[in-house]
């Protein structure tokens, strides 16, 4: 196999919780291609505030950032977010103009979601891995920081998922 | 030399329980081009589903990787929507699915399919 992944889980939590990691990757690799993140929520998201209109602002989590050993510089850095709240900006509308349901418990027996309720889920687009051409080290170090801390007075517990997409050197 | 999609399907009845199955591709199938996960409840498979996939024993997704990244919304083009394996060898035909149902509060656990779609080349 030519390409493979090494996948760091990232767990928060207390709000502004720093997290520091390191991680070796596989010895055959020849650089790193790529780079996906996920998120999985494990406590009830706080609501967010809305202006009273169909716009709501998207759920920003925190800050996570990538850096080789022995480079001073960040080779990756971005902002992880719990889902997409302007999905449906641009869409096809519900004909009485239905505000989008909010994402929560699932009824009973189904989602009970038709195509006018856009999620990630049912018209996110493909995921695809950010591209990147790295090399000269096996060891990369990342440190995640939570900005919920500053929004909410409870604390959001997740886990983020980061997946490191390698080439190896052995074909 | 054409091409054909194959579905498998797995029954996820219980919540933060792993499920494995292995399924066999027909003989005259020689490549996988691409991979595809879908479910009759897409929430449930997208906030709680993370899996391993091996095909002829090799692993081609590692334990936790996450189903969303293997899924497509209905927004993609289905010409676009398989995740591309880049024509790897099907071997003997044997695909293991280790699917992980995993607690998420934005979608409460109720049993649905995780489907495994394969776009294949044939001999």
């Amino acid at each position: 196999m030519k390409e493979q992944v090494t996948i760091i889980p990232i767990p928060v939590v207390t709000p502004g919780q720093q997290y520091s990691f390191q991680q070796r990757l596989p010895r055959t690799t020849a650089r790193i291609i790529g780079i996906e993140t996920g998120i999985n929520i494990l406590s009830l998201l706080p609501p967010v505030a809305t202006t009273g209109t169909e716009f709501k602002r998207t759920l920003f989590l925190g800050n996570l950032q990538l850096q080789l050993n022995g480079s001073p510089n960040l080779f990756w850095s971005d902002t992880v977010i719990a889902d997409d709240n302007s999905i449906a900006m641009g869409e096809l509308r519900p004909p009485n103009n239905l505000p989008r349901p909010a994402i929560g418990i699932v009824p009973a027996g189904g989602t009970g979601r038709s195509f006018y309720q856009f999620h990630d889920c049912t018209h996110g687009t493909k995921k695809e891995e950010q591209v990147i051409d790295i090399c000269g080290s096996r060891l990369i170090s990342g440190q995640y920081r939570d900005y919920t801390g500053q929004f909410f007075t409870t604390g959001i517990r997740y886990t983020i998922t980061l997946y490191v997409w390698t080439e190896n050197s052995l074909t | 030399m054409g091409t054909i999609k194959k579905r498998f399907d797995l029954s996820v009845t219980e919540a933060e329980k792993t499920f494995s199955k292995t399924f066999e591709l027909d003989k005259h199938i020689v490549y996988i081009k691409g991979i595809l996960l879908t479910s009759d409840k897409d929430d449930l498979l997208y906030y709680r589903g993370s899996q391993k996939i091996e095909v002829d024993k090799q692993e081609v997704f590692p334990e936790n990787y996450e189903s969303k990244l293997l899924q497509s919304g209905i927004n993609v083009s289905p010409n676009q929507r398989y995740y591309d394996l880049g024509n790897m060898p099907a071997g003997a035909g044997s695909i293991k699915l280790e699917y992980k149902d995993t607690q998420d509060s934005r979608a409460a656990f109720t049993p649905y399919r995780v489907s495994l779609y394969m776009d294949c080349i044939t001999a």
